[in-house]
């Protein structure tokens, strides 16, 4: 960039000025247009005043916009920027339901997100023993016991769920699996196990509606 | 990228001196940068109402606020477009869909539930013509279904298409059997099957708030008794029948909004308390009876799904999939934004990220650096907790759990976070009207000026002979050393579209605050 600039004005100094040309601008002649500057009596056409003004990955320096990162705003969200390498890279995650994807948790060690697990949404047919120990099979679809506080994944509710009479009888890691049945119009979530199509609605055992 | 730049500077002066004199020589320490005030004053809102059960309080708060926010639109003239849609992935009438179209009538006594009927979308009310039950329907359990309801073809008032206290024809058109009376025991109050609603107008020809009304039947023998008779639907809706009201038997009974309403000639007038919503999506500046219409869109009420999921909810909205249901609502020119108003944590599927990239996406990649474009804001429990099993807040109308990512997606966008828990919205929602409506006020400069030499100007467009005026320091804008920033505040913003010109000679070193004023510089000044 500054040699660019360096060689416009030179030449604009040698072959405009001394050769008897009029020069594009003076302190009296202003550039024609309000995003150009005057250097060395040519009207240079600059493509930035700050980074706000340049694409996503990178930055504004004198006058031009650069690839790379100076800040976290030129990076997009999810990614931040080294100021080592002034390269946009991902993440670390920090919380589980914030930064990971469905069905992840967040390895706050490491800040990555790791698969939960295939037994969250795992299918069922309401066999015994098929979703695990304290875990129930809720419209056709696996819970996981939360009932000791165990964390959900991304994307799941630890819920409370009654029995016949009212009763909370149990906690599991819920939600609702379906949705992320590829045959539904918009379930492009990505998963990392298959999903059977559409169960029945209705629980076999009724979610408590509101925790509040 | 200072350092570097007077470098640069520097090496050049003297080659300029060894080339000729000139008179442009001494621009070479100058900086000028240009700004551009975007088009700002439009704005798509899209507000997301969470519809499980803990929420009926807060969407009314809501509803009552709505003229503060048009009124603070208003202000700063703002072209807005606000839809509604709900934090309800799961069933089908919610699910990717901006709301509209669908109502209740609920007729009701202290003993119980009378009659309900509940519309939505698909029973498709034509502009100036009632909807009748098929008067071989005429049963409380036979108006549940679409099936039963026909457009009426006769006439009446003012054009209408209706038969507002007329026994309704049969929907294939032929004349109606009516019974015969039997003995009339009454007056007594209502039981369930006496009361039946027939025909309902919920968009008129002419003004809804004068011309809605919807027509119920006595079929029973006896003349029933309307006192402590209420009509309601699960938004704002109620109305007290007065005391003394009685419905003739086996005759239809006509409720307006006012006592001609087109012509129904009704046998009760509610000038408040009853509107019904119509197949309206996208509530615009110039909708007629818009805060109606939005107190209709957000009353959503309480049966939603328990796991609440905001911001999926916003993605499958403007998704391929439902994009075409959802026609007319964005507009190129305007900005976006999503107003979430929540008790719960979202439990989206994807990362917070991902739901700002999917909305950014949707206004292009330099919706990534003016944020202004788009953004989240919301209602919601924003107080952390000091355990994560407490809630957030607590108010009369209960409890709200921390909603951190809703939170890390509005801190994201810029946007605006408030507390559900406000006993009153209407500052909220003039807050989130200011931050809507908002054009730029502030504008970075790219190096460091020598302070008084800082000249800015402004254009009318990007050519320099359209210019305006030179702007007076400290008189038409301030200078921030803190951010390196020229403010304007109130009435000196400027204008939408204008461009904004700043030239300077540069400093040394970065200005440490505060600046030395426009006074004292011109003391300075020979």
């Amino acid at each position: 960039m500054i040699s660019r600039v360096l060689a416009s004005s030179l030449a604009a100094l040698w072959l405009g000025a001394c050769n008897g040309n009029e020069p594009d601008c003076t302190e009296q002649l202003a550039c024609p247009r309000v995003d150009q500057v005057c250097e060395a009596g040519v009207c240079v056409e600059k493509r930035c005043a700050n980074s706000s003004q340049c694409p996503m990955e990178s930055y504004c320096s004198v006058g031009d916009c650069l690839p790379g990162c100076v800040e976290e705003g030129d990076c997009y969200p999810g990614d931040t920027c080294n100021l080592d390498t002034h390269q946009c890279e991902a993440q670390a995650c920090a919380d589980t339901h914030i930064d990971c994807g469905f069905r992840e948790f967040c390895n706050v060690a490491t800040g990555d997100c790791y698969d939960a697990g295939s037994q969250y949404c795992k299918s069922c047919d309401y066999q015994p023993g098929e979703c695990g120990e304290n875990n129930l099979c809720l419209n056709h679809y696996c819970g996981v016991d939360c009932s000791q506080g165990q964390a959900c994944p991304s994307g799941f509710e630890c819920y409370p769920f009654t029995d016949d009479f009212g009763n909370i009888a149990a906690f599991q890691c819920f939600t609702y699996c379906w949705l992320y049945d590829d045959t539904l119009p918009g379930a492009d979530v990505k998963t990392t196990g298959g999903l059977h199509p559409l169960g029945p609605i209705l629980p076999p055992q009724s979610p408590v509606g509101e925790k509040e | 990228m200072t350092r570097s730049r007077l470098t640069s500077l520097l090496l050049l002066a003297p080659l300029v001196s060894a080339a000729c004199k000139s008179d442009y020589e001494y621009y070479e320490n100058k900086n000028h940068d240009s700004f551009h005030q975007e088009r700002r004053n439009a704005v798509d809102l899209l507000v997301v109402i969470d519809n499980s059960c803990s929420m009926a309080e807060e969407q009314d708060n809501l509803a009552r606020n709505f003229q503060t926010l048009i009124d603070t639109f208003a202000q700063a003239d703002v072209d807005w477009q606000i839809a509604v849609t709900t934090t309800d992935t799961e069933h089908d009438r919610y699910r990717g869909l901006l709301m509209g179209g669908d109502d209740e009538i609920v007729l009701k006594t202290a003993a119980g539930e009378l009659d309900r009927v509940v519309w939505d979308r698909n029973w498709r009310f034509t502009e100036g013509t009632a909807l009748q039950l098929n008067a071989q329907m005429m049963r409380p359990t036979s108006n549940d279904g679409v099936l039963n309801w026909c457009d009426a073809t006769g006439s009446f008032g003012d054009g209408s298409k209706g038969t507002p206290g007329v026994w309704n024809p049969n929907c294939d058109g032929t004349a109606p059997t009516i019974p015969v009376a039997g003995a009339d025991d009454g007056p007594r109050a209502p039981v369930p099957g006496d009361l039946v609603i027939t025909e309902v107008m919920a968009h008129s020809i002419g003004d809804d708030a004068q011309c809605e009304w919807f027509e119920f039947t006595n079929t029973s023998d006896d003349t029933i008794d309307l006192t402590g008779l209420t009509i309601t639907d699960i938004g704002r809706n109620f109305v007290a029948v007065p005391e003394g009201t009685v419905a003739l038997p086996l005759q239809p009974f006509v409720v307006g909004r006012s006592a001609a309403s087109c012509g129904a000639d009704p046998d009760l007038v509610a000038a408040t308390g009853m509107t019904f919503a119509e197949d309206v999506r996208v509530v615009k500046l110039d909708t007629p009876n818009r805060d109606e219409l939005f107190s209709e869109l957000v009353a959503q009420g309480t049966i939603g799904t328990g796991i609440e999921m905001g911001l999926e909810a916003t993605r499958l909205a403007f998704h391929p999939d439902y994009i075409a249901q959802n026609e007319g609502f964005l507009r190129d020119d305007a900005s976006f934004s999503i107003l979430v108003v929540s008790d719960e944590q979202d439990m989206s599927p994807l990362s917070a990220a991902d739901y700002v990239r999917a909305f950014t996406d949707i206004k292009g990649d330099r919706a990534y650096r003016d944020r202004s474009l788009v953004n989240v804001s919301g209602v919601v429990g924003k107080d952390t907790p000091p355990q994560p099993d407490l809630p957030a807040c607590e108010s009369e109308n209960g409890i709200a759990t921390y909603g951190s990512k809703y939170l890390a997606v509005i801190a994201e966008t810029n946007g605006l976070a408030e507390s559900i828990c406000a006993a009153d919205y209407a500052p909220i929602v003039e807050r989130l009207g200011l931050t809507l409506s908002g054009l730029e006020t502030s504008f970075e400069l790219s190096d460091w000026p020598q302070i008084c030499t800082l000249d800015v100007r402004l254009y009318e467009n990007e050519n320099t002979s359209s210019e305006v005026r030179t702007l007076a320091r400290d008189v038409d804008y301030t200078y921030e050393a803190e951010g390196n920033r020229i403010v304007f505040t109130g009435d000196q913003v400027p204008p939408s579209n204008f461009y904004v010109g700043a030239s300077y000679e540069l400093a040394p070193e970065p200005l440490v605050p505060p600046a030395m004023s426009a006074a004292d510089c011109a003391l300075e000044t020979p």
